[in-house]
């Protein structure tokens, strides 16, 4: 087991009193499967989110829970431990390219901060690297994110950016972020969770933003790299149709809660909640 | 990007050549001054402007030509690095108060007021009263007591653009908070602070050339507009060159770095369409 929620209880503290975003929301993820988070806008599926890396805004407290991750639990790192393991164990993709980017940094510059900030730091206990890298990357990517240098670690941008699709890398890495489609950008945040190869993705809808050829794509994109670098994610999404074809097992959450918890092939075939029924009634259908 | 929009603004254009210009004949001064500016000559004294003197001598025979290109390059000098501290200071502090909020914004803008509560030419006064005039003093003074209005700028823009989510993008990858406030915000905040700059210097030009005037800054015999002018109070009656000259000096100066910064401020504010 990669990650395991257990019992997580998030809430924001405001003027107007206690709000629970999560209310006792526990999963596991096991290393190289995918899980789906599917619910409606306002579920708590990207406070969920947040607050495994704990990046809550400062009304929100994480009242309870545990959150183990390899092992360990996370809710007892110190702020430190914490961005340490962010981008460089877990790795986070947002929902909305543009204003994740810095307009005022070329992507290359963007992605290769990624690396410095990761670059002579200790990795989590004695983790076997060997297996997360792909045929692809060259054999002294292993030491990738401790102590490399900054040619190589340019090269390995340029790489990185052929292998999301924007080629050639070397070139579109002084590109800003103005100047690329949603697509490309991205893209871009793809390959700037993927730079220190972390074991585990979170993306937060991530093609939500996008119309519907160019979701193919990243989607498509997506599963080619977690086949090829052995990747565990957390696919948060509010889409059924993204979840069908792209994760192995769903929670679906309403109202901060997991109301239903299963592979997907069980969900589609039995689902057993009335919410999940509801769910899966709204999708139009060509026959009806 | 920026460009195109300050090459239309006639207004920042035209700033922009005057500052231009000025700079350049501050920083040739001695290979275009006519007369070393500190000659003393008792032959040539309070001459009206002719062939060999095309500004006129002052009390001391000194041409006043040579005394006021020199004293562009005190002007500038005081301007650039008295706001230079300035920026600094009201950029750090801004940055930290709009950063973090709270108990750090309080003090900070609590310090803020009552800086601004200070009038700004009396402390320099009593500064200078205690310590004694000189160039140096001028410039930190100065330097010290303008950096309100930068401070105040920054916070603001920090204020918005801490809640965008590059900066939450950028946490994600582990970056802290020094890194963040340096790296990341700043140079998206930078725009006001560029017109800030230009209208504070255009300020401290003014200070200095006030406190040369009273005596309090720069020494004679050193040339400073200002104290060009001080004798040319004395003797206002017989030589209007004396007053005139450095007047216009400081006019013009103050009126470009001005026109610079609006011109600047319009090509820079996305609201306005040009």
């Amino acid at each position: 087991m990669l990650l395991e929620v257990r019992n997580l209880h998030t809430s924001f503290f405001t003027d107007s009193g206690e709000t629970k975003a999560v209310n006792g929301v526990s999963f596991s993820l096991e290393k190289g499967k995918t899980l789906g988070l599917v619910g409606e806008s306002g579920s708590g599926k990207t406070v969920t989110a947040l607050s495994i890396i704990r990046l809550l805004s400062p009304s929100a407290k994480i009242l309870q829970g545990k959150i183990i991750y390899k092992g360990k639990d996370l809710l007892l790192y110190s702020e430190e431990e914490m961005r340490r393991i962010r981008g460089r164990e877990i790795a986070f993709i947002f929902q909305e390219p543009m204003s994740a980017l810095n307009p005022v940094f070329t992507i290359g510059e963007q992605i290769l901060e990624a690396v410095k900030l990761h670059k002579k730091v200790e990795p989590l206990g004695s983790i076997n690297r060997g297996s997360l890298l792909s045929r692809n990357l060259n054999a002294k990517s292993r030491d990738f994110c401790e102590g490399i240098k900054t040619k190589e670690a340019v090269e390995e941008v340029a790489n990185l950016l052929d292998k999301v699709g924007i080629c050639p890398g070397k070139e579109r890495m002084k590109d800003y972020p103005h100047s690329l489609s949603g697509g490309m950008r991205q893209r871009v945040l793809i390959a700037m969770a993927l730079a220190c190869s972390p074991s585990l993705i979170i993306a937060d809808e991530p093609t939500t933003a996008l119309d519907v050829t160019i979701q193919a794509e990243i989607l498509e994109l997506i599963d080619k790299l977690k086949a090829e670098n052995s990747l565990t994610m957390l696919l948060i999404t509010h889409d059924l149709g993204v979840v069908a074809e792209h994760v192995d097992n769903v929670a679906i959450m309403r109202k901060g809660e997991i109301v239903e918890y299963a592979s997907v092939e069980d969900l589609f075939s039995e689902p057993k909640h009335p919410y999940t029924k509801m769910l899966l009634d709204s999708i139009p259908r060509i026959e009806e | 990007m920026l460009w195109k929009r300050f090459k239309k603004n006639k207004l920042a254009i035209a700033g922009g050549i005057l500052v231009f210009l000025l700079f350049a004949i501050a920083i040739l001064a001695p290979l275009i001054s006519p007369y070393d500016p500190n000659t003393i000559d008792m032959d040539n004294v309070l001459l009206s402007p002719n062939s060999h003197h095309i500004l006129g001598t002052d009390d001391l025979g000194r041409d006043v030509l040579s005394r006021m290109l020199f004293g562009a390059r005190i002007s500038l000098a005081v301007g650039f690095v008295a706001i230079g501290i300035a920026t600094l200071i009201g950029i750090i502090l801004g940055a930290f108060a709009g950063f973090y909020e709270g108990f750090i914004d309080s003090a900070i803008m609590r310090f803020v007021d009552i800086m601004l509560s200070i009038p700004t030419f009396f402390l320099l006064l009593t500064v200078i009263a205690l310590v004694g005039p000189g160039l140096s003093i001028v410039m930190i003074v100065i330097g010290l007591t303008s950096w309100m209005s930068v401070a105040r700028l920054v916070r603001a823009e920090f204020l918005t653009l801490k809640n965008r989510e590059f900066v939450l993008a950028a946490r994600s990858i582990g970056a802290s908070d020094l890194r963040i406030i340096f790296k990341h915000i700043l140079p998206n905040a930078m725009s006001p602070v560029y017109v800030s700059f230009i209208l504070g210097v255009a300020g401290a030009i003014l200070m200095e050339s006030g406190l040369s005037f009273l005596g309090f800054g720069v020494q004679p015999p050193t040339p400073s507009w200002g104290n060009i002018l001080t004798a040319g109070r004395e003797y206002i009656e017989v030589a209007w060159w004396l007053i005139l000259f450095p007047g216009l000096a400081i006019l013009i100066t103050t009126l470009s770095y001005y026109i610079l910064g609006e011109g600047i401020r319009q090509a820079l504010d996305p609201k306005l369409k040009t």
